[in-house]
């Protein structure tokens, strides 16, 4: 919740105060980070990829752990890279 | 141009991700744990197409077929299973010969050459035997004749299913073929720890 308010702040902030838009961008990145290595390490063995790899009919897996597992993977790889783009932009400002 | 360069590395550092989590090859499903008495895996490779033909055999004299043809870059393929019943004296006979077998046998590996062929014997569901064209091995003629001979019983189907593999057909290799999609039984087949979590 807290990394979801930080990047709607960033992302206002980004248009009258950049520096400090950057900086929540990168926090609210590290802010997500406990998220997902918690939500690995209760998926093991197995992890939100191998779920798209089921097979067969619908027994062990449903549609919603499916969903759930796609919106993972594709928020993971937003948050990496805004906050990767907060970061380059960090960088070149100074 | 630094909004390229983070693109650039989010990217990477999802691939990373995504390579260390999805290779090798496992699906998210709780396996009958049954061990089987054997699998025979003969796959034949033309270009980006496997046809890969599974039988598996039960202490009970119960056999499974499976047939699958796969592509690469292909994200789903149809997956279909009859069942038969192997004459205990053929069961017994293959079972004897193969407990002789003193062989030298190279790694179980993915097929690469344009066309190639490999045959992939597990014995009780821990000895992995492979035999392929690349490897210039041959498998052993009982291999073949008990192949053959589950191949042209009368059976029965047991329905059709369908596989999926996240990267595409590369991840998907002959031990997930065998049937060893959990990385425990991989690791216990290939006697290593490598992916154990």
């Amino acid at each position: 919740m807290a990394g979801s308010l930080a990047f709607a702040s960033a992302a206002v902030l980004v248009f009258f105060r950049s520096r400090i838009a950057y900086g929540i961008a990168i926090a609210a990145g590290l802010l997500f980070l406990p998220w997902v290595v918690e939500t690995e390490v209760a998926l093991r063995p197995w992890n939100p990829w191998t779920f798209l790899n089921y097979s067969g009919p619908a027994r062990d897996v449903t549609g919603t752990q499916l969903t759930f597992m796609v919106r993972m993977i594709v928020s993971v790889a937003l948050i990496t890279i805004a906050a990767c783009c907060g970061l380059f932009a960090l960088i070149r400002w100074k | 141009m630094s909004n390229w360069a983070g693109i650039a590395v989010g990217l990477l550092i999802v691939a990373v991700w995504f390579v260390r989590s999805a290779w090798p090859y496992q699906t998210a499903e709780i396996r009958d744990s049954s061990a089987a008495k054997f699998r025979i895996l003969h796959v034949q490779k033309h270009g980006l197409q496997f046809d890969e033909t599974l039988v598996t055999a039960a202490r009970d004299t119960r056999a499974w077929t499976s047939r699958t043809r796969s592509h690469l870059f292909q994200y789903q393929f149809a997956h279909a299973i009859r069942q038969s019943i192997i004459p205990r004296e053929d069961l017994t006979a293959f079972l004897r010969s193969a407990n002789a077998w003193r062989l030298q046998i190279p790694a179980a590996h993915s097929l690469w050459s344009w066309n190639a062929e490999g045959w992939y014997v597990v014995l009780d569901d821990q000895r992995l035997l492979t035999f392929t064209t690349e490897s210039r091995s041959a498998p052993p003629p009982p291999v073949t004749k008990i192949f053959n001979e589950i191949e042209a019983l009368p059976s029965d189907p047991v329905g059709s299913f369908f596989l999926r593999d996240i990267c595409f057909g590369f991840c998907y290799d002959p031990i997930a073929a065998l049937g060893f999609t959990d990385l425990r039984g991989r690791d216990k087949l290939l006697g290593s720890k490598r992916y154990a979590h």
